[in-house]
């Protein structure tokens, strides 16, 4: 009776758009309405002592162009871009191989990228300290095979934040790119190979941009929470690395300043999405053809 | 190259899959300009020689020679061969023009050669004013025609082509069939061209290699294969030729030949009318004999008074069979 139904609106699209309208009511709702609330906050005061209070400022605006933060945003950004480009780099290898293991095993590294989910990211946060701390893992391995003489002492520095970024985004990167990977059809590889192409041609030519899409939606979903991430700095950094999301969660729940964090915030989604804009007209030019 | 040497020869290739044997010793030669096609069901090996002739598979045994020359260790690339491949595999991101320039591109040929080249590959499929389109915007026959030039467009010694027309409908099937056949008469290239349909072959091929279970039943001209097939499977895979026992042994008559009578006559067997049916504009009456073997006789005409379950009497003129090995030769 019940798949009956179902078919019935179905056909008539207008009584099915009906029955999905309270979906997008309630997503409109719950994405849009705290967007428009975020924006109307950056552009009023902060109360004297607890909460908002309704007068119009820019001020919150300006503020964002005191060198302090102006060099906050340039050093997310320049995290965000390094631990991406980093991302990328090892995430598109591990993904295309993995495209192209044996359906058993693809299933077992599939399991295996799993797992940490598992966990709160957070947790694994700070097994990292264990490994960075001086004289934790990383060290007595080190000095263990004489790499080293004296502990490095990687906790709370630069390269410890980076690892830890990469470390909970990269499986994003991983799925992205074996998606489309793996939906490829070989036998254009083929059919490069029979056209004369090395292996290596065949795969900048064909395989690199027709899995680019794959790519590129890795690059979003790592690149867009890299610059947000505060909990790894404030973790892995201390408080020697501060990054954009850091202020915005301490003017947000230290100082109260709702208004100054709300603003922070607006640029920070807006950088992000020119970035994204950006990267989207270079991929889609014909940039790429040129290296054939 | 003197006309004498072989385009391509394949000789003794063994291939094997997981423990099971897909090519048994296969031997072929193609000649300078010979229109050769593997004619088979499927999974008798006809994609896998294909394969290991364009380099894309490795035979476990056995040697492929192009132009008297070894290429059986050469990977793809590196052989004057190329292919159309069944599902065309046209390049999705690149437009017809790019798709068909990919090899002179990859040859680093000049700008002006390259277009050149490309537009009178276009002009020989009949695709000129389609140069800007993507593959995802043209039709299966539109598709077929650019993956060919694709595939023409830097002369290869050999052209393979995995039964490219099965995609299309039957009236573009046939048209294509005469293009194809054209085409490459113009330009000499040695076709080695797979298909499981037995009047696409008969249409178009110098020879015709009749393929059963990794190995070449027989191989011939057209005429050959079909008036004097070697074994049963030729006979009945090649024009549906029906096996009758003689005294004798085993004999194909085609259907056409069979004559079916209401009473006894000298040499004559009993039979049974089974079914009839009407196909291709021919009326074909099953019949079954004493033995159990079944017969097809073909009519012009849409029926017939024969009934099913009527009594009949088969004949045919010994001039129209031809003895034939019955089984195949498997097992020598």
């Amino acid at each position: 009776m019940m798949s009956k139904k179902n078919r019935q609106s179905a056909r008539e699209s207008g009584a099915s758009r009906l029955l999905v309208a309270p979906m997008y009511l309630i997503t409109l709702f719950f994405v849009l309405g705290p967007l428009i609330y975020m924006v109307v906050l950056s552009f009023q005061q902060r109360a004297e002592v607890w909460g908002v209070e309704n007068r119009f400022t820019i001020g919150n605006y300006l503020r964002i162009f005191e060198p302090v933060y102006m060099n906050t945003f340039i050093q997310s950004l320049k995290l965000a871009l390094l631990s991406t480009a980093l991302i990328v780099l090892i995430g598109y290898p591990f993904g295309y191989f993995m495209a192209k293991l044996s359906t058993k095993w693809r299933s077992r590294a599939m399991f295996a990228l799993i797992i940490p989910f598992w966990t709160s990211s957070l947790m694994r946060l700070y097994g990292w300290i264990i490994v960075f701390r001086a004289n934790g893992v990383l060290d007595t391995i080190l000095m263990r095979f004489g790499l080293t003489d004296a502990p490095l002492k990687l906790l709370y520095t630069y390269p410890a934040v980076v690892t830890g970024m990469i470390y909970v985004l990269l499986p994003f990167m991983i799925y992205a790119v074996y998606a489309s990977v793996e939906k490829m059809d070989w036998s254009l590889i083929e059919a490069a190979r029979d056209l004369g192409a090395s292996p290596v041609r065949a795969f900048v030519t064909v395989c690199l941009p027709l899995t680019l899409p794959g790519l590129f939606s890795g690059v979003i979903l790592t690149f867009i929470p890299s610059m947000g991430l505060y909990f790894i700095a404030d973790i892995l950094g201390g408080n020697k690395i501060v990054l954009i999301g850091n202020v915005i969660q301490e003017q947000l729940m230290k100082a109260h300043d709702w208004p100054f964090a709300a603003a922070l915030a607006i640029v920070l989604m807006l950088l992000t999405s020119l970035l994204l804009f950006l990267y989207g007209k270079i991929t889609k030019s014909d940039s790429l053809e040129g290296l054939i | 190259m003197p006309d004498s040497i072989n385009v391509l020869e394949l000789d003794g290739i063994e291939k094997g899959f997981d423990g099971s044997e897909v090519l048994k010793h296969i031997d072929l030669e193609v000649r300078k300009g010979e229109f050769v096609t593997l004619l088979g069901a499927s999974g008798c090996g006809k994609t896998t020689t294909l394969r290991i002739i364009a380099g894309l598979q490795r035979p476990d045994a056995g040697r492929v020679l192009l132009g008297g020359r070894e290429v059986t260790d050469l990977p793809p690339d590196r052989r004057d061969v190329n292919t159309v491949f069944q599902n065309y595999a046209l390049f999705p991101h690149m437009d017809v023009v790019k798709n068909i320039g990919y090899s002179l591109r990859l040859k680093r040929f000049s700008k002006e050669e390259i277009g050149q080249s490309v537009n009178d590959a276009l002009h020989m499929v009949q695709m000129e004013g389609y140069e800007k389109r993507l593959p995802g915007e043209l039709s299966g026959g539109q598709r077929q025609r650019i993956a060919i030039a694709r595939a023409i467009v830097n002369r290869p010694q050999v052209l393979l082509l995995d039964e490219p027309l099965g995609a299309l409908d039957l009236q573009l099937r046939r048209q294509m069939q005469t293009e194809l056949k054209g085409l490459q008469q113009k330009l000499g290239i040695s076709f080695v061209y797979i298909t499981h349909d037995q009047e696409e072959a008969l249409n178009m091929s110098d020879r015709i290699a009749v393929m059963r279970d990794g190995r070449f039943e027989q191989i011939g001209t057209p005429a050959e294969i079909y008036d004097h097939p070697k074994t049963s499977y030729v006979a009945r895979f090649v024009g549906e030729a029906n096996i009758l026992q003689t005294s004798g042994g085993s004999v194909a008559v085609r259907s056409e030949h069979i004559e079916l009578l209401r009473e006894s006559a000298e040499a004559a067997l009993p039979a049974a009318v089974k079914s009839k049916t009407f196909t291709a504009g021919l009326l074909k009456i099953t019949v079954i004999l004493k033995d159990g073997t079944e017969a097809v006789a073909s009519r012009h005409g849409i029926d017939s008074e024969l009934e099913p379950g009527e009594a009949v009497w088969i004949k045919w003129n010994p001039d129209h069979a031809v003895p034939v090995e019955e089984g195949g030769s498997h097992d020598e």
